[in-house]
């Protein structure tokens, strides 16, 4: 209905404008469920965190600062929910053990999925957001708070957790 | 192949879309989180008349009063039968009344109004960071506003994003035709400095900014402004809707069509953004509203784009009684379901020809007619809200065929709909509640 921009858009959901809070989600609704995805590789961790998103990104809007892009703050607290699910489900179900799968050439995606499952939870968060939600480096960093180094080199040492749990079973 | 692409390969066993019923009920829950904190934000309106719910932040009844005050003098000449009101405010005995001592139309049975220049009040609008030519050109463009503070100042800076040279306009009003003259002025300065060599790429507004991209240009052009007008009414005449047009020096204009009843539950057309001339706003900057026969704004657009904006019913005001022209019965068919048939279809017949047990619910339709039978734009765009019920009403009301419905992009008339049926108790069970 509106080819307002996001910065528009804001202050028309903090005024109760329902068109407005449909739009700024029908926009950015895609981008919160991939994030939400790719961190907990969940379907139903997925919708819990990128609703506890969305309603935490509502609550906050009146801090938004609206000379920013909106995409990446939202990204910020999408990230932060669903690293929350993971962690809550982690804790319940997970268990750390067993990382030992097959060679890259020889496992199936499923085995490799599991495998980045495994990975200690800010490393696993790295690669899923780079490989399965397609950020790169600096939207990491910026999805994480951290610095892009930081966000570079925790890549780089999940990317040799992962060689090493692969080059067990040879 | 190496690790990184098969992790990117493996993104299809991890990531794939979201179902339907996943997208509906994390959209009903952000709407619902939206609804609950607009819920903080003060109730809009005049008191007296009704409550408005405009799409571009949070009005007071002091900004709209406000907006009044300034605008009762933006009129030039004393009409003689009808005062035409100053486009962009709530209907208002004050305002009309101000409206009337100050002013008026200079062709009032065309009912256009041209508002003069007023670089006085232009002169009062602080600027900081222009040179003198720079200066003019601002306050040349301002005083295109017409009388009244529109703007409340003007800044250029390299303090933008990255250090971009910034615009920075600040609103000095928060009504829609306030807000839209704002961003009308704004992009005509900077189309106007950078055509001066100002270099400006990002414009700011207390809300937000924006970048500023290369095609603008300078659009102020009063004669077309007013032949824009002056189409725009014999548009709507032939439309048959009753229209007032405010023509600005400026080169912009706002255009105001008026419903009466009965047509208004069965408008001959609703395309109003081209019964107003609405899109040939590349080159004539535009505000559109429409009105029910009390005032309430129904549409608009100018800022940004507005349908079934007035929220809740009238509540304890009276409202306006039936025309001696819907003296007919009222007898309505109400077909409310749920979108992914979680809640029953509910289907209700009102009859109001009786004495019967809904007196009081009839009451409350004849009272909120014009929210709850708001005829809808057929020329805007809507991607519609995902999650929210439907409803379809059809039969008579005071004799006047009725056959509507409304839905996602209607969601406000659902929800008046739900809450007027649920207070009287005609919605039970899962129905009964918001859950």
């Amino acid at each position: 209905v509106t080819a307002d921009t996001d910065a528009q858009l804001v202050p028309r959901v903090l005024a109760g404008d329902e068109f407005a809070a449909g739009e700024l989600f029908r926009r950015h609704w895609p981008g919160t469920w991939r994030t939400a995805l790719a961190v907990t590789a969940s379907t139903a961790l997925a919708e819990e965190a990128a609703q506890d998103a969305w309603i935490r990104a509502i609550a906050a809007l009146a801090r938004f600062d609206a000379t920013r892009p909106f995409a990446p703050w939202l990204r910020r607290i999408v990230v932060n929910c669903a690293l929350d699910a993971a962690r809550r489900d982690r804790a319940n179900h997970r268990s750390p053990v067993s990382l030992a799968i097959a060679a890259p050439d020889d496992v199936s995606d499923d085995e490799l999925v599991d495998a980045v499952l495994r990975l200690p939870l800010e490393r696993r968060a790295v690669v899923a957001l780079r490989f399965w939600a397609d950020l790169s480096v600096p939207e990491i960093a910026e999805a994480l708070e951290l610095p892009d180094g930081t966000a570079r080199s925790r890549l780089a040492r999940a990317l040799a957790d992962l060689r090493a749990m692969l080059e067990v079973r040879h | 192949m190496d690790l990184e692409h098969r992790l990117a390969r493996a993104a299809s066993t991890v990531v794939h879309e979201p179902s339907a019923d996943v997208t509906a009920r994390v959209s009903g829950a952000t709407v619902e989180a939206a609804r609950r904190q607009s819920g903080r934000a003060p109730a809009v309106g005049d008191g007296r008349v009704r409550r408005t719910r405009w799409r571009n932040g949070a009005r007071t009844a002091a900004a709209v009063l406000t907006g009044a005050a300034v605008l009762a003098g933006a009129v030039l000449l004393a009409a003689s039968h009808r005062q035409p009101e100053p486009a962009g405010l709530t209907t208002s005995a004050a305002a009309s009344n101000a409206a009337a001592s100050n002013a008026a139309a200079s062709t009032p049975e065309e009912a256009l109004t041209i508002v003069p220049a007023d670089p006085a009040d232009a002169a009062r609008v602080a600027v900081t960071g222009a040179s003198p030519e720079q200066l003019a050109t601002i306050l040349d463009v301002i005083a295109g506003l017409g009388p009244g503070l529109i703007i409340e100042s003007v800044t250029l800076d390299e303090n933008g994003p990255q250090g971009q040279r910034q615009l920075i306009v600040i609103e000095a009003r928060s009504d829609p035709v306030g807000l839209w003259l704002t961003h009308v002025a704004a992009d005509e300065l900077v189309a106007r400095l950078n055509r001066d060599g100002a270099a400006i790429t990002w414009l700011a507004y207390a809300e937000g900014g924006t970048t500023v991209e290369g095609r603008l240009s300078p659009t102020a052009d009063p004669a077309q402004a007013m032949a824009a007008g002056r189409a725009s009414l014999d548009s709507a005449k032939a439309a048959g809707y009753r229209a007032e047009v405010t023509v600005y020096p400026i080169g912009a204009l706002a255009t105001v069509l008026h419903l009466e009843e009965p047509d208004y539950f069965a408008p001959r057309r609703t395309d109003w953004m081209h019964i107003a001339g609405g899109f040939d706003a590349l080159t004539t900057p535009r505000f559109v509203a429409v009105e029910a026969p009390d005032g309430t704004r129904i549409f608009t657009s100018g800022h940004g784009t507005c349908y079934d904006c007035s929220s809740a019913h009238v509540g304890p005001t009276p409202g306006t009684p039936l025309p001696t022209t819907m003296a007919g019965p009222t007898v309505l068919n109400v077909r409310l379901s749920s979108p992914l048939g979680e809640r029953p279809d509910v289907r209700i017949e009102i009859d109001c020809t009786g004495n019967g047990a809904n007196g009081v619910l009839c009451d409350a339709i004849i009272r909120d007619r014009y929210a709850l039978f708001q005829p809808l734009v057929s020329d805007t765009a809507c991607s519609g809200l995902i999650g929210v019920p439907s409803i379809g009403i059809d039969g008579t009301l005071g004799g006047v065929p009725i056959d509507t419905g409304f839905g996602g992009c209607t969601s406000g008339a659902v929800q008046r709909w739900v809450d007027i049926l649920r207070a009287n108790g005609h919605l039970t069970g899962a129905w009964a509640t918001d859950g």
